[in-house]
């Protein structure tokens, strides 16, 4: 059965992007296009890993994944930061709300792959 | 000449210090440049500022209170229209990659076989198993042929056992007729012993009688066997006929399938090959992909630096339109404001662009793991 993976991001053509990446090795898609929307769809649906944006209006990646690590279904989840922020405070703060890793876009296809491969299995 | 490895460490130290000197100085000169591009913007920022703080012309602010608004809404128009643009695109772009997904796994399922992705159900391997098939078709003729010709050889067999019988039958007609003669002398001996031979001559010619059926037995005995040989012999041939022709008739069927077989081949050849030049294209279109996913990412900064300049006119729109509705320009703190608009910056180029370097363009994702 195929992984669920959530990209949150308010550019839809970078969730399509991220899609077209993840759907050629095989993985299911749910799309929100900020934290608001990603924490109203999570509710209930089995996801097995997270790639959100950071800069985001309603609510920023951050405070997203701040959100997610407080359900208790999603406490384990991995958090993948996409963003095209490369500051180290960022990433810092990325990684005290839990985030697993840090993605700077523009980010190739296959080292996404990758790096989703490596924190769950496809 | 004698190589000194305690000279040649000191010289790759002496070495290294150099680079690294010349490294730190570099770094050095490129930030003072960068510094002073960024002090004489902010000057030039500041006497502009200045200019404008002595001389509040009301023209000026309602120029800007009627152009700012334009400008705001043409960047985000812009803004907006290429987001709905790459979106679609990427849409559609998802649409092809899916198709050409589809048509690559249809044509390696169908072709299957060597060079591309094994399919179960490939021409190739449906032929493999069909070729084995018939094989065995063949081969269960031919076994069925050789039976019939050691059958053939057993009923060979049975025309030695009617010779045999007819020379019994000839030995049986050669007892009837000493029996005959024998009794013939019975008689005459009956006769010459008169009346009281005349007993024994209803005997003597009783078995004279006898030995004429047993030679007409021996006779029929004879030409039954001469019948059964003939028809052995008439069974013989044709059933030689038979396996001759059975024989033909599985070498044609060998050589039918074996050429029908060739041509399938020929045929699922040139469809694997098509298939793996298929294969071929769809990994370099694959590669292609991937840059233009790359490619696609680039609206999203753009669409971000948009936003953030959207957002500082729409800051200076409502300073002049509060300038216009008070009567009074406060001051703008340049330096305040460059300072505020340089935190809303998400991206490394528009800090690189507002420090006075040049923007530089990063093609390469850049990952860490916590």
């Amino acid at each position: 059965m195929a992984k669920t993976i959530m990209v949150v991001d308010d550019s839809a053509s970078l969730r399509q992007v991220v899609s077209i990446a993840l759907k050629g090795a095989g993985f299911d898609i749910i799309e929100a296009c900020d934290g608001k929307d990603g924490l109203s769809k999570i509710n209930g649906q089995k996801i097995h890993l997270i790639i959100s944006d950071v800069n985001m209006p309603n609510m920023d990646g951050i405070t997203f994944v701040q959100e997610v690590k407080k359900l208790a279904n999603y406490k384990f989840t991995p958090i993948i930061m996409l963003t095209t922020e490369s500051q180290e405070a960022k990433k810092q703060a990325g990684q005290a709300a839990g985030a697993k890793a840090w993605v700077v876009k523009p980010f190739q296809p296959a080292q996404m792959l990758a790096a989703v491969s490596k924190l769950i299995m496809p | 000449m004698e190589f000194n490895a305690s000279e040649g460490l000191t010289m790759d130290a002496v070495l290294g210090i150099l680079i690294f000197v010349c490294g730190a100085a570099c770094g050095w000169v490129a930030h003072r440049f960068r510094e002073s591009r960024r002090a004489a913007m902010l000057e030039r920022v500041r006497e502009t500022s200045m200019r404008g703080a002595g001389n509040c012309s009301p023209h000026l602010d309602t120029v800007c209170a009627s152009v700012l608004p334009i400008w705001s809404l043409q960047v985000e128009t812009g803004r907006a229209q290429t987001e709905d643009a790459v979106t679609a695109l990427a849409v559609r772009f998802s649409g092809l990659v899916e198709k050409l997904e589809t048509a690559v796994s249809a044509s390696q399922s169908t072709a299957g076989g060597n060079g591309v992705k094994q399919g179960q159900d490939g021409l190739v391997d449906l032929l493999e198993t069909s070729q084995q098939d018939l094989g065995s078709i063949i081969e269960s003729l031919r076994e069925a042929t050789i039976s019939k010709q050691n059958l053939l050889r057993e009923v060979d067999q049975l025309a030695l056992f009617t010779g045999e019988l007819k020379q019994m039958a000839a030995e049986v007609g050669s007892i009837a007729m000493q029996t005959n003669l024998l009794a013939l002398n019975a008689a005459i001996e009956a006769a010459r012993a008169g009346e009281a031979g005349r007993g024994f001559a209803v005997v003597a010619d009783e078995v004279r009688k006898l030995s004429t059926l047993s030679a007409e037995t021996g006779k029929r005995i004879s030409q039954g066997a001469e019948q059964v040989n003939a028809a052995i012999a008439s069974a013989v041939a044709a059933s030689e006929q038979s396996v001759t022709r059975d024989t033909e008739s599985v070498t044609h069927s060998e050589a039918v399938i074996g050429q029908v077989v060739e041509r399938f081949h020929g045929v699922a050849s040139r469809l694997t090959a098509s298939s793996s030049i298929l294969n071929e294209a769809s990994m370099g279109i694959r590669d292609e992909i991937s840059d233009v996913l790359v490619s696609l990412q680039f609206q999203d900064r753009v669409s971000q630096i948009l936003s953030h300049i959207r957002d500082d006119i729409r800051k200076f729109e409502a300073h002049v339109n509060e300038c216009l509705h008070t009567g009074q320009c406060a001051p703008i703190d340049a330096e305040a404001w460059l300072d505020e608009l340089s935190k809303t910056y998400t991206t490394t180029e528009q800090r690189e662009m507002h420090s006075g370097a040049s923007a530089s363009q990063s093609n390469s994702s850049e990952i860490t793991f916590f």
